[in-house]
């Protein structure tokens, strides 16, 4: 543990001309609390957007309420499909504001500060997202309060613990959402005219002293507050760990061929933390263009979350590959017939559109500096995102519908894969219709629409986190400069910014050079 | 002439037949204890009476059955040659009652055939045996029943169930729930600590304040 | 540890400067009662368990009692001769009349496979009644059980539809309501999980050995719908089997003699359901037609 004794003594030096706990910045309190004041019609516009194509997927719902799962182009040959891919993926793409927050705060990568607000509200707001996709997937789900009810409590069902870990890991989330709100609660309170008599006024006023509490801005509640959300940090790292392996044990404790995968924990896990970072990615370039943050969230910390994206690409790739090898080399009867028909036979389209957009690009928009920018990751992103939500498919739906009583005689071979399809769906005998389609969309539009609501009332960045570096923006010019001469070594340095380096130090003798020039 | 012949040499049969039969009931079964009924075939037929019992502390009863009489009033043979007799139990359980094939034994020279058959349930027991030909046809049938007190089932019990955990699974239950109770009370016991705690120590030091 | 360093991370400025302070509750006595909440908690679980196999003996007893008599004998399984089957699907077809199905239910499936020599065979398969079933343990909400009979059933009054059991069949028995069930008249038997008549839409159902019939004396429907007398309900307790035609077997002999198998023994599941195999003919044959 080099890096606290580095860190103040390096940091000690900048700081050491006065003893001020913290200076108020009043840019980034404006930033901050922009989508709180903000009275712009575009937002209007957006949410009623999204807002209906969210009613779009209640109705679609509610079609299927009436008239079964049918509808959804379920059937006995194809008993999970669309939904439990999307509990997987929406599930998973929260784990990203876990990682981004917890991690990097573990870390100590002091650049974090600005994403962590953004990355939590993304966590938060995609958890119930995921977790609703439970209500679609029963068959009756008039009867989900059985889920909560201990009498009825199967224990040694996966599918209880999956709900048992997700409510756990909701929790740890909103906990994990709510600490570091308690001093920029404080701030905004102050923010908000107490002579506004309106509504949106007295909301926000109630709001933000009910989450303030009796926080004083003292050192001892400073103290406090951190040594909480470090706890929570640690906590909940494990959590996302155990919570995305639960999920997969849904499916990998089951005696079929292509579940019963003993790398799916970590398969699983990795997809989530993969696609998480990429949606963080995504929502943080969306609200960092309506807001108008590009002073804070630079094109650095797009390149750094980058970094992780490609890592996790990488690690994925890894386990598909590894999945796939054992299973198609030892090529039992029912391994066979599956790998087969993704990589060669009925599902090759969705498998080899996973590997070129989510497996191929992010590496080569990471490996190229061409493409190593802001633009390049955000399309990266997007690729991800869909194509993660593919591969989902892919894992969900082939073992799904593959047929249990069969023969030797007939193993799925290169020419004989496609001859096995039942029809001329791509996907087996599920076919897609507009119901699932239409609930996917809603919950994709959802992410949005909520960050948009939850941003009405929450600021935007943590704004106590970001005055206590004071320095840091400072820094982040400094690297942004840094990175506009790349063949700097200094430069590099405080760009890959890992948590040895402080970056408070290499951030003030850059600003000293730059001086000096 | 051969009327007369004809005549003493049924009763004759007639005599031995009985006299074989009793003795052949009392000789093979010691402790008759079912009750008997006879299926009286017409007139000229002659009847096979059955007999079962159970053998007292043992899970295994004998049934027998012996035909009478065993030569028509001429002096033929009532038992055609490679004919058999077989027996059957009712199966109560099901609505037609179907028969269940339990052996088949030749009658021996004194009309009689005898099997030792192991219940395998419990309670009354109809028992049926038939005199069939060697073509199959049924030639004489009769039927008792009697109360099986023992029996002996090949079922040893279903396997021992070993899903999800062989045994091992309460303990793993109880530990994972142990750890996810924590895990609420770690993080509901931080936000409140949290919330008892704020602005409790403002007499601190004010550094900078 | 996590709690300092934390602190220092962002509070750096200010190291040194000011003393540290005691959290408003001290860290050991956090931890103590962390510890203290943490075998409540254990103790909770144990009593979450026990509470649970209560309930999940009343729920069996109960439908146990109204489903049979003699309540103790009885050990359900099937004999299936595959030698006389001629692949005719009456047997489904007399089950999906009598449980009110969809075409798509069949609950007893007859698959057309090709025996190792190249011939077509036919092979029923209803549900195997596995004695350690793997269905019955993954269900969330406990709405599987097996009787005391060895009858494997489903509770459509509490099932939620998860479908997670008919991922965990190996032998693809389990079927689900996609859509609104076929009306049923007036049914002689109340709707439990020994009669599941008429289904429930969002639920899951499966082959029942027509439970409900069996304490009455009388055979499953596809049983004595089968014109070639192939399938046999048994009891392995009584040990004795029937077919369509009132052919009786004793049981164990029969499978003995004529070397029954079990399908997919080697997942474990104990089937009660027994394939009698003619010339060349095999269990994990061909694909479905």
């Amino acid at each position: 543990m080099s890096g606290p004794e580095e860190f103040r003594g390096s940091a000690g030096a900048p700081s050491s001309s006065g003893s001020t706990l913290i200076e108020p910045r009043e840019d980034i309190r404006e930033a901050a609390m922009r989508p709180v004041m903000d009275r712009s019609r575009w937002w209007k516009l957006v949410v009623a957007g999204l807002s209906a194509i969210v009613l779009l997927g209640i109705v679609a719902w509610a079609v299927q309420l009436a008239d079964g799962l049918g509808v959804s182009g379920y059937n006995n040959r194809a008993f999970w499909a669309v939904y439990e891919a999307d509990l997987v993926a929406f599930i998973g793409v929260s784990y990203g504001g876990a990682v981004v927050s917890a991690i990097l705060r573990l870390t100590k990568a002091s650049w974090r500060a600005p994403l962590t607000r953004i990355a939590e509200a993304t966590a938060l707001v995609t958890l119930p997202i995921g977790m609703l996709f439970i209500v679609p997937h029963l068959g009756e789900p008039s009867r989900i309060w059985e889920l909560v009810w201990p009498p009825y409590w199967n224990l040694s069902s996966p599918i209880l613990w999956d709900f048992i870990a997700v409510s756990t890991y909701l929790l740890a989330t909103t906990v994990f959402f709510y600490l570091p709100l308690i001093p920029d609660a404080k701030i905004a309170l102050e923010r908000i005219n107490p002579e506004d008599r309106t509504l949106k006024a007295r909301t926000l006023r109630a709001l933000y002293r009910s989450v303030a509490g009796r926080y004083s801005g003292s050192y001892s509640d400073r103290r406090l507050l951190h040594g909480s959300i470090g706890l929570v940090a640690i906590m909940i790292i494990p959590m996302a760990v155990s919570v995305h392996s639960v999920l997969s044990f849904a499916f990998a404790s089951s005696s079929r061929a292509g579940y019963l995968e003993t790398i799916f924990p970590v398969y699983f896990v990795v997809a989530a933390l993969y696609s998480g970072v990429a949606l963080v990615v995504i929502s943080v370039a969306l609200l960092r263009k309506a807001y108008h943050l590009e002073k804070y969230i630079t094109p650095r910390h797009f390149v750094r979350l980058g970094f992780i994206i490609a890592a996790m690409g990488a690690a994925y790739l890894y386990l598909t590959f590894t999945e796939y090898l054992v299973d198609g080399y030892s090529s039992t009867r029912d391994e066979a017939a599956w790998v087969r028909q993704i990589l060669i036979g009925r599902y090759w389209i969705p498998f080899w559109f996973y590997f070129v957009a989510a497996g191929v690009l992010p590496l080569v928009v990471i490996a190229f500096k061409r493409f190593r920018n802001t633009k390049g990751i955000v399309v990266a992103s997007s690729f991800i995102i869909f194509a993660m939500w593919v591969k989902r498919l892919v894992i969900v739906i082939p073992p799904a519908t593959e047929a249990l009583v069969k023969s030797p005689l007939k193993v799925a071979t290169a020419t004989g894969a496609g001859r096995l399809a039942t029809s001329a769906s791509a996907w087996g005998t599920y076919h897609f219709t507009w119901v699932p389609i239409s609930i996917t969309l809603a919950a994709t539009a959802a992410i949005p629409l909520l960050l948009l609501v939850l941003f009405k009332f929450v600021p935007i960045l943590p704004i106590s986190e970001m005055e206590e570096m004071a320095e840091v923006d400072e820094v982040i010019e400094t690297a942004q400069i840094a990175m506009e001469r790349p063949g700097s070594w200094r430069g590099k340095k405080v760009a890959l910014g890992h948590r040895g380096v402080s970056i408070a130090h290499a951030g003030a003798q850059m600003q000293t050079r730059r001086n000096e020039q | 002439m051969i009327g007369k012949t004809y005549l003493t040499r049924m009763l004759v049969a007639a005599v031995v037949s009985i006299a074989l039969g009793v003795s052949a009931t009392w000789l093979l079964l010691p402790g008759v204890a079912g009750a008997t009924t006879t299926t009286n075939l017409p007139a000229v037929q002659p009847s096979l009476t059955v007999q079962a019992s159970e053998v007292p502390g043992k899970a295994v009863a004998t049934i027998s059955a012996v035909l009478t009489p065993l030569y028509s009033p001429a002096g033929v043979s009532m038992i055609p040659p490679g004919s058999k007799a077989y027996f059957y139990v009712h199966l109560s359980q099901f609505e037609n009652s179907p028969l269940l094939l339990l052996g088949s034994s030749p009658l021996n020279s004194g009309g009689a055939a005898r099997i030792s058959y192991q219940p395998t349930w419990k309670g009354q027991q109809q028992v049926v045996v038939e005199v069939e030909n060697s073509a199959g046809k049924a030639l004489y049938q009769g039927s008792t029943s009697f109360v099986a007190t023992r029996f002996v089932t090949p079922f040893k019990g279903a396997v021992e169930a070993i899903r999800p955990d062989g045994g091992i699974g309460r303990a793993v239950v109880v530990a994972l729930l142990t750890i996810v109770g924590l895990v609420w009370i770690a993080l509901l016991a931080t936000a409140v600590r949290v919330n008892l705690g704020l602005g409790t120590r403002t007499t601190q030091k004010a550094v900078g304040a | 540890m996590s709690d300092k360093d934390g602190a220092r991370d962002s509070l750096d400025p200010t190291q040194g400067v000011v003393t540290p302070v005691a959290s408003p509750m001290g860290r050991r006595s956090f931890l103590r009662k962390a510890l203290a909440t943490g075998v409540g908690a254990a103790a909770l679980g144990a009593g979450l368990l026990e509470v649970r196999d209560r309930h999940q003996e009343t729920l069996v007893g109960t439908k146990l009692a109204s489903s049979t008599q003699p309540a103790t004998t009885h050990q359900w399984c099937m004999v299936i001769d595959l030698r006389y089957c001629d692949g005719c699907k009456a047997c489904t077809a007399a089950c999906q009349r009598a449980h009110y199905l969809h075409e798509d239910q069949t609950w007893i499936r007859v698959f057309d496979m090709t025996d190792a020599s190249g011939n077509k065979y036919h092979m029923p398969r209803p549900c195997m009644m596995c004695e350690d079933p793997a269905c019955v343990p993954v269900c969330p909400v406990s709405a599987n059980f097996r009787t005391e009979e060895g009858l494997t059933l489903v509770d459509q009054s509490r099932c939620i539809g998860t479908r997670i059991c008919m991922n965990a069949c190996p032998y693809q028995a389990r079927y689900f309501n996609w859509t609104d069930p076929v009306p049923a008249p007036r049914q002689p038997f109340p709707q439990e999980p020994s009669w599941p008549v008429p289904q429930v839409k969002g639920t899951v159902g499966k082959c029942i050995f027509c439970a409900a019939m069996l304490p009455m004396g009388k055979l499953p429907e596809c049983v004595s719908g089968c014109p070639m007398g192939v399938l046999y309900l048994g009891d392995l307790s009584t040990d004795v089997a029937v077919n369509s035609f009132g052919n009786t077997i004793k049981l164990s002999q029969f499978l003995y003699e004529n070397d029954a198998v079990k399908f997919k023994e080697s997942y474990g599941t104990h089937p009660r359901v027994f394939y009698i195999l003619g010339h060349g003919q095999n269990l994990e044959s061909d694909k479905e037609g």
